[in-house]
């Protein structure tokens, strides 16, 4: 019953809340939607992450690999776009899973914004590298497999993640979405989509087979995320 | 009425040939206080992880375990989570979250309680403990004792009936171990929990318990009032009885007889029974002072630009060959003096000089290599390979030395520390006396001319403790100068030349062993605490027997 | 600070009235209003003036978002001079200051949020409905510190044990390799522990709750009724096209009945941060002249 509630809840509110946006903020509809797009991807798999049980082994093995790769973004926060976040929430996908692969990506951004500074972006930054994460667990034979895949999806996640941040940025600084805006800030941000991506596949060939070794021995050992 | 029932119980640990308990039997009556000592890896910790059913280790179990008459088996989740409490060893690993109120409201929420009564459950613990003044404070702000306190009391939320508790303040510095320490004798007195706690520590316990457990290999070897643990004593070897406290190891060896002193105050009752006209131990002529080999002057040293001084005029003089020990309060900057002397960090006036050659000018590599090295006060934090020979070769890499000349060296050092079967091992798989034996082995393969070590009993059993102090003996006989910083007096007592207490950022007091111990009221030997003011100088137990012996028995 | 005492879902509900409105609308008055009551409010509030780094990139961040929109949008009716063949128009370069800031007071104000919600405050609203994400969340927060001061530890220590070796970068990444590798061990090794201790104490029985310790009094319930009252008013106001603003053609606001109610509402709304504050301070000078 309560379920059925949720559903219909959902159904109702979602287009209500989107078409409320369209008519009060007409032009700025665009950030609108994309801001609710944003929020509303992440939270199917937070809810069914609540939804589902998960012992208090997996809940800290997530726990350790958020808190490292937000230490990695710290760490490294004097080169802009060179950070190991992306490597490890396709690290964790690849061993754990797609869901898995989502949480520690999507909730890096949000704890590592505790240190960084909340603001607009953050539901950006969850859905970009949620989504990272859940492609990386959806597609884990296959760059399990590759060492070659692997960098490749690793690049490819970099370049991808930049562009759904120069969404943001476009959005942000020129109030609505504008073409051509929006591609004067991919060209502006061209130099750290670079980095995003090298950074991505350096971090990947350093780390994807000591970490990944490591994450599976404990999968095995203790039978998690199965 | 008995609280908690152990019957022959028995367990197994898989792809064990021996069995880590056998057939043991006791029971708990409740609000009783009961220790459990014993030698490292006796079962004493496997013991207690077995009467909490929630972490109890996989394995061959036989024999029964009650709990208020019910099996453990039949025994509720509800009933077991809360009513029975457990405490580690680790302060750092038994912390869920971020802040103060949130981890003591954990344990409640855990159990499903309402707001209301998780509001007034934390409010009487953070009161009870005295926690109020860091009830808003971030977790990892919290010294060690802190957060062992805050461990006890989140446990404590939960209104536990029996407290299980595994070598407590194995991680904490004494006088964090003793505010511990009072808090377990409070919660007995005034709210009649029952305890049966784990411990090496046994000085302050001890006066405490109604009831001690002494096990070894798996069995109870003695079970009984603690005061009996005297006449017990005789008939054990002498590396469990080295871990009993200062006093009963006196009554052993003076051959006393009836009850045996638990305290030091009973202990200095005790040899009041005999003359003290002879009050000093004859003392060797101090050992010519050969050339620093550590000599710091005026030196300052603080963290960043805007910190507090850690360093404030510091000076401290080491001899070559001897065995220094610095002691003094935590966080009073002793490691800092130690990462100042290995180059680590530099201080910014003053000067430091190893050898007679100033540490600025060892350039970075020059100076592990065969000058100093640091055996850091986790020795896990040494490793960082998956076997210790891995680890060990490293060393080796360091020093330039490879093929034969590496695996002669390997094996000579493993002969000379005991640590053969533990090379294959993961140096995380070792228990804490074989870590700290494989570290000390790493340090010692990159052959220091100066050795520092940061509190190396720190968790040791006094068996360990005897063998550390065997090594340190051999190499100091070797021409190594060692500097070892600790809050182990009697260890200090019974290998080290010189000792100094550091104290707001410098050294305060240098000088030969027995003088600055015998001087001290509080950094000193329990022995010597027990002889001050009747004896002049011994500062360990068995000056004490000798000094007794030789004065004999008062005549009234 | 006043906004301690204040329930962090107000706090939230606050930042939200503040910041939407400016973030979807064109009205300067929005930006003006919203940047100004965050620097007031920070003068208020901040012990220390701003750092002169944090100034200075702020400034860069405006005087960029300034000039892009003229740069690209050739639309406005006045035109200034030509660049390149392209019209610069008074209009653009207005609507560049507007987006600047707008950037600039959504910024100051999530600044202001950052501090007024702390994470645990933070956590407390969110443990309500997604407590497991709020219990992941605040774990994970517990372990960076820890983390952090193992690896500089561990570093520390094989600094000194000659891991790094001669200093070059090749010797230096594979001794960071292998000290975060070990890391990564230790860290699994104390999820492991921690995990037992989280049993030990009742965790994966049925029925969790979650406790916070901030509660929802009768002031946060009338607060957040006003906060309700005067958003569906503006709302109201931006719905009915009254707050309109456009820049091209030309620079032209919407003029209605309830345009002046809209823009009071919300100056109102951006001021009383700061009013707050300010009114808390005179109230403390005063009591503690009295003592």
């Amino acid at each position: 019953m309560k379920k059925a509630v949720t559903i219909i809840l959902l159904c109702v509110l979602i287009p209500a809340v989107v078409i409320g946006g369209a008519i009060l903020f007409r032009d700025r509809f665009y950030t609108w939607l994309a801001v609710l797009v944003a929020i509303l991807s992440c939270v199917p798999f937070l809810y069914a992450f609540e939804r589902r049980d998960t012992t208090s082994k997996e809940l800290m093995v997530l726990a350790v690999m958020i808190a490292l790769s937000v230490i990695g973004r710290i760490v490294f926060a004097g080169i802009p776009g060179f950070k190991p976040v992306t490597a490890i929430t396709i690290i964790v996908a690849l061993s754990f899973g797609g869901e898995a692969g989502f949480l520690v990506g999507s909730l890096s951004a949000a704890v590592s914004n505790f240190y960084f500074g909340h603001g607009p972006w953050t539901p950006f930054q969850m859905f970009a590298w949620g989504i990272i994460g859940l492609l990386a667990g959806l597609l884990r034979k296959p760059l399990q497999k590759s060492r070659i895949l692997l960098c490749v999806f690793g690049a490819l996640a970099g370049i991808a993640y930049s562009l759904t941040m120069d969404v943001w940025t476009v959005l942000w600084s020129e109030g609505t979405f504008v073409l051509k805006g929006y591609l004067a800030a991919i060209a502006a941000a061209f130099p750290q989509t670079v980095v995003y991506a090298v950074s991505n596949v350096v971090f990947l060939l350093l780390l994807a087979g000591p970490v990944g070794k490591k994450l599976e021995r404990i999968k095995k050992k203790e039978g998690l995320f199965q | 009425m008995e609280l908690l029932q152990v019957e022959n119980l028995t367990f197994s640990y898989p792809d064990s040939g021996k069995p880590a308990l056998r057939d043991v039997s006791f029971a708990l009556a409740e609000g009783s206080f009961t220790i459990v000592c014993g030698p490292s890896g006796c079962g004493k910790s496997t013991l207690l992880k077995l009467l909490k059913k929630e972490i109890a280790p996989y394995g061959e179990l036989h024999g029964a375990r009650r709990y208020q008459g019910v099996s453990y088996e039949e025994l509720e989740a509800r009933v077991s989570g809360s009513q029975i409490g457990y405490l580690a060893q680790d302060p750092d690993s038994q912390i869920v979250m971020d802040t103060v109120w949130q981890e003591l409201a954990f344990a409640p929420e855990n159990l499903g309680m309402k707001t209301e009564e998780i509001r007034s459950r934390v409010a009487e613990m953070a009161a009870y403990f005295g926690i109020e003044s860091w009830f808003h404070k971030k977790t990892e702000q919290l010294s060690g004792g802190q957060k062992q306190l805050l461990n006890l009391a989140s446990v404590m939320t939960l209104e536990p009936r029996v407290l299980l508790l595994d070598e407590p303040t194995a991680q904490l510095d004494p006088i964090a171990a003793g505010d511990f320490f009072a808090m377990i004798g409070r919660l007995h007195r005034e709210l009649g929990v029952t305890v049966l706690i784990a411990e090496h520590r046994l000085e302050e316990i001890l006066p405490m318990a109604d009831r001690v457990l002494f096990i070894e290999d798996g069995e109870i070897r003695y079970n009984g009032e603690p005061g009996g643990i005297g006449p017990f004593l005789r008939s054990v070897s002498e590396g469990m009885a080295a871990g009993l406290p200062a006093s009963v190891r006196l009554y052993g060896l003076l051959g006393e007889t009836g009850p045996a002193p638990l305290s030091v105050a009973e202990g200095r009752q005790m040899i009041k029974r005999y003359a003290n006209a002879i009050r000093d131990i004859a003392v060797t002529a101090d050992r010519a002072a050969g050339k620093p080999a550590v000599e710091i002057r005026e030196a300052w040293f603080r963290y960043g630009r805007n910190g507090q001084d850690v360093l404030r005029d510091a000076a401290l003089m080491i001899y070559e060959g001897e065995h220094y020990c610095l002691f003094g309060g935590n966080g009073s900057g002793k490691t800092t003096l130690l990462s100042v002397i290995c180059g680590v960090h530099k201080v910014y006036a003053g000067s430091v000089k190893l050898f007679g050659k100033p540490v600025k000018a060892f350039r970075d590599g020059e100076r592990n290599r065969g000058v100093t090295a640091m055996l850091p006060q986790d020795p896990k934090a040494v490793f960082v390979c998956d076997t210790v020979r891995e680890d060990w070769e490293l060393a080796c890499k360091t020093m330039g030395i490879s093929g034969q000349e590496r695996e002669k060296a390997i094996t000579a050092m493993a002969e000379r520390l005991g640590t053969g079967e533990l090379l294959a091992r993961h140096p995380y798989d070792l228990s804490g006396g074989e870590q700290q034996k494989a570290a000390l082995g790493k340090v010692l393969l990159l052959n220091p001319k100066l050795l520092l070590l940061d509190e190396p009993t720190k968790g040791l059993d006094a068996a360990y403790k005897a063998e550390l102090r065997g090594i340190l003996k051999d190499i100091q006989a070797a021409g190594t100068t060692i500097l070892t910083v600790t809050h182990d007096a009697e260890f200090a007592a019974e290998c080290a030349d010189r000792a100094g207490l550091f104290f707001d950022g410098a050294v305060a007091v240098s000088g030969p062993v027995r003088d600055v111990f015998s001087a001290n009221a509080f950094y000193t030997t329990a022995a010597c605490r027990i002889a001050r003011g009747y004896y002049g100088n011994p500062i360990t137990v068995s000056e004490i027997a000798e000094l007794c012996q030789k004065n004999g028995k008062v005549t009234s | 600070m006043a906004y301690e005492r204040i329930h962090p879902a107000v706090l939230a509900l606050y930042f939200l009235s503040v910041t939407v409105p400016a973030m979807f609308s064109l009205n300067p008055v929005f930006h003006i209003a919203a940047f100004a009551g965050a620097v007031l409010f920070m003068i208020l509030t901040e012990p220390e003036p701003p750092k002169a780094r944090t100034v200075l990139w702020m400034s860069v961040l405006f005087i960029a978002v300034v000039i892009i929109n003229p740069l690209f949008n050739h639309r406005g009716q006045t035109e200034l001079f030509f660049l390149n063949g392209h019209a610069i128009t008074l209009e653009s370069i207005f609507y560049g200051v507007r987006n600047a800031l707008c950037v600039l007071s959504v910024l100051l104000w999530c600044r202001i949020f950052n501090r007024m919600v702390s994470s645990e405050k933070l956590l407390a609203l969110l443990g309500k409905h997604l407590p497991k994400t709020a219990l992941l969340i605040s774990s994970s927060l517990r372990l960076i510190p820890l983390l952090r001061h193992r690896a500089e530890e561990m570093r520390d220590t094989q600094k000194e044990l000659g891991l790094y070796g001669t200093g070059e970068v090749t010797d230096r990444l594979a001794g960071g390799a292998k000290v975060f590798s070990m890391l990564v061990t230790w860290s699994l090794d104390h999820a492991t522990a921690v995990s037992a201790s989280m049993k030990a104490r009742g965790y994966g029985l049925k029925g969790r709750t979650t406790y916070s310790i901030y509660r929802f009094g009768r002031r946060d319930a009338i607060r957040m009724a006003l906060l309700l009252g005067i958003d569906a008013a503006i709302l109201g106001v931006m719905a009915s096209g009254q707050m309109a603003f456009s820049f091209y053609p030309v620079l032209t606001m919407e003029r209605g009945a309830f345009t002046t109610a809209g823009i009071v509402l919300y100056c109102l709304l951006v001021f009383t941060a700061a009013f707050t504050e300010g009114k808390n301070r005179i109230q403390w000078n005063y009591y503690r002249s009295k003592i």
